[in-house]
């Protein structure tokens, strides 16, 4: 099933007089439950890619559809509404909020979504377990390692249900065992629930698991494999 | 939980944090006690003013109070006590005779306003009698008809006054802080009776240099004054018929209350004997004074009053001192002025705190706003995040300021040596007795919510307005 179709998706950033052109006209489909990562060389345009398929960037011309959605139409407010409901993030540097538990991370989009607070406490343990953190849900991301800030940060991702996870150069802080365990995990959540991963990065070990590697340079698609 | 995430954040960096609350605390505490001094030299005068002066309600022939001649008076006192004094809410009143005359001894003369008052009844309307000076001084109890009651004021234009520097005056000049070293040097001049103000301090010049002397000055007059005791004097003033007529009167006590202005014009004598002089029955008189159990019915009772005699003017105390009202309305806009100005000092600091705490915090915010926290959200988190940070410290303030007024309430703040004679000379109490209301407490803190949600608007739109896509990759 098609989650998301990106036609002719073109962006052209205005720096000073001169005009970059991130990305020129790339049209792409991703399917439910596809492991893709987008690779590329810094500046290739993958994080703008990644950045207009999640709604936190607008295209200059071309269509991004999710679900049937073409997300260019909504206003901010509701684009803010539509990525809470249906895009989860992983970013490269975690993000994780200081002042709150692993827990508390991890429920906070559920609070934002209304949810009551024994079903956000039970959902949070449960993906906190799931990511193989079931022990450390009182720590603050300052007591545990960037491999555990990132597994948290993957439970967050999950934690409003999403329709799909955009997870930019997550292992790039990572050392190999940590980047191991968390692939070994969003591995699994794809495999065994079907959740819909796209990846960009550098790192030849995601490269190495992703079922569908797309290969763009200069803006462009340069190659789209999947295994 | 974003209410607890505001409050965590105001805990991340706590040396900053720290900083700003100590900041509101100090600028409140000195808000506050400053406003607490205002509200208590206020109200020390108008209470000073209502027990000493006016009381709450007034009432005279509407002709007396235009033109302050003798013959416009009331004859119907005991109908007019037996109404008010069954009316709920009265306390107690007094009947007045109000004249003006001349006091005359063999020292000086003045003119002044001479009350012909009821002693006994007096006492349960103003606290003159609370307010005798003099040492052997009395309030009418020598049971003769012609005892007069003069203020210290008046007694020094009158040259009643002498200098006499006793162990009591060297005890009460230590009290206020007169080094005791040169307390010793007094001891030539002690017990020693001067005639005049003059010699006196020609004396202590001799001991002490000018500037010092100076410096104590309202100490060594007020500790050292004694008046010539038993004095006579002989007040004159016109009669029923116009005539001038008088006696000569013995000063049994001399008074001295906050006002200089009212101490210098007021003088008490019977006033039965007073009446018989003028010509008048017992019943007649110039002024009702009454005295109310709670000065918030004032009004009401007042229209009581003037419907049942409504050929008589009745005047509550808001009337008779307009600027007793004014000044209290005055001060209130003052007091909140004075709050104001700290805290809009203070919102600079806190609007740089929070400008920080955004900027130190760019990746995070890019981040809520990526995940689907809406901007009304982010806005209200940042709000909340100052309003928490600057109450925290007006609560500290305000409390502290609380537990210190309630002591200075109490002991009071005594400016005599620094500020007495100042303070006298318009009609204020030189010892302060601090008082901050309930509603001040509630006026500030709606104040301090106030400033901190103008402090919280540019930080927020600042917060709101960066673009997750940016914020998430930035180094901060």
């Amino acid at each position: 099933m098609k989650i998301i179709e990106v036609k002719n998706l073109n962006k052209i950033y205005h720096e000073g007089e001169i005009n970059v052109h991130a990305v020129r006209g790339i049209d792409l489909v991703i399917e439910q439950g596809e492991f893709t990562a987008i690779v590329g060389p810094s500046g290739s345009g993958k994080t703008t890619l990644l950045n207009m398929i999640g709604g936190l960037d607008n295209p200059t011309e071309g269509e991004i559809v999710i679900d049937e959605i073409n997300i260019g139409n909504l206003k901010s407010s509701q684009l803010t509404d539509f990525r809470m409901k249906n895009i989860g993030f992983v970013f490269q540097a975690y993000n994780l909020i200081p002042v709150l538990t692993a827990k508390e991370n991890v429920e906070f989009i559920m609070h934002l979504q209304g949810k009551s607070k024994k079903e956000r406490a039970d959902r949070a343990i449960q993906l906190l377990e799931e990511v193989g953190l079931g022990e450390r849900v009182n720590s603050r991301p300052s007591k545990l390692s960037g491999g555990q800030q990132q597994r948290v940060a993957v439970a967050r991702a999950l934690a409003s249900k999403p329709k799909f996870i955009l997870a930019d150069e997550p292992t790039a802080n990572l050392d190999s065992e940590s980047t191991a365990n968390l692939l070994d995990i969003m591995e699994k959540l794809n495999r065994e629930e079907n959740i819909t991963f796209i990846f960009s990065t550098h790192d030849a070990r995601v490269v190495n698991k992703a079922r569908r590697v797309i290969t763009i340079d200069d803006g462009k698609i340069m190659s789209d494999i999947t295994k | 939980m974003i209410l607890s995430v505001a409050w965590k954040n105001v805990w991340r960096n706590k040396l900053r944090s720290l900083v700003v609350i100590f900041a509101v605390i100090i600028g409140l505490l000195a808000g506050s006690f400053g406003v607490a001094i205002m509200e208590g030299v206020t109200k020390t005068r108008a209470k000073s003013q209502i027990n000493n002066e006016i009381s709450h309600i007034q009432i005279h022939n509407p002709k007396f109070s235009d033109n302050n001649e003798a013959k416009y008076r009331m004859n119907n006192y005991n109908e007019i006590e037996n109404y008010i004094s069954s009316l709920n809410g009265y306390k107690s009143s007094s009947s007045r005779i109000c004249i003006s005359g001349m006091l005359n001894t063999s020292g000086g003369n003045a003119a002044t306003y001479i009350y012909g008052i009821n002693p006994e009844k007096e006492k349960t309307v103003t606290e003159i009698y609370k307010h005798i000076t003099n040492t052997n001084g009395t309030y009418f109890e020598g049971n003769k008809k012609n005892e007069v009651l003069i203020s210290e004021t008046l007694a020094k234009k009158l040259k009643l006054d002498r200098y006499k520097v006793t162990n009591e005056t060297v005890k009460k000049l230590f009290d206020s802080g007169f080094p005791e070293s040169d307390t010793i040097k007094l001891q030539p001049i002690k017990n020693i009776q001067y005639r005049t103000h003059k010699d006196y301090f020609n004396e202590l010049r001799k001991i002490f240099d000018t500037k010092f002397v100076e410096e104590y000055e309202y100490l060594f007059l007020n500790y050292a004054i004694e008046f010539k005791s038993r004095a006579s004097l002989v007040i004159s003033f016109q009669n029923k018929k116009s005539e001038i007529t008088g006696d000569k009167f013995k000063i049994t006590g001399i008074y001295k209350t906050s006002n200089r202005m009212y101490d210098e014009m007021s003088v008490f004598v019977n006033k039965k004997y007073l009446a018989s002089l003028i010509g008048y029955d017992d019943n007649e008189s110039h002024e009702i004074a009454i005295l109310l159990n709670n000065r918030d019915e004032t009004d009401d009772f007042a229209e009581k009053i003037k419907e049942k005699f409504p050929y008589l003017e009745i005047k509550t105390w808001k009337e008779i001192d307009p600027m007793l009202v004014m000044i209290a309305e005055y001060m209130v806009i003052y007091n909140y002025f004075l709050i104001a100005l700290i805290l809009a000092a203070l919102s600079f600091g806190i609007i740089n705190t929070m400008l920080m705490a955004i900027m130190e915090r760019t990746k995070e915010l890019g981040m809520l706003a990526a995940i689907g926290m809406n901007r009304k959200r982010i806005f209200s988190m940042i709000m909340v995040e100052t309003i928490f940070l600057t109450i925290t410290g007006a609560i500290v303030g305000l409390v502290t300021n609380f537990f210190i007024i309630s002591k200075l309430s109490k002991t009071g703040i005594d400016l005599t040596k620094q500020m007495g004679e100042a303070f006298e000379a318009i009609g204020y109490n030189s010892k302060i007795y601090p008082d901050m209301g309930l509603e001040y407490y509630v006026g500030i803190t709606l104040l301090v919510i106030f400033a901190a949600i103008l402090s919280s608007i540019y930080p927020a739109i600042k917060a709101v307005k960066l673009n997750p896509a940016e914020a998430v990759r930035t180094d901060a």
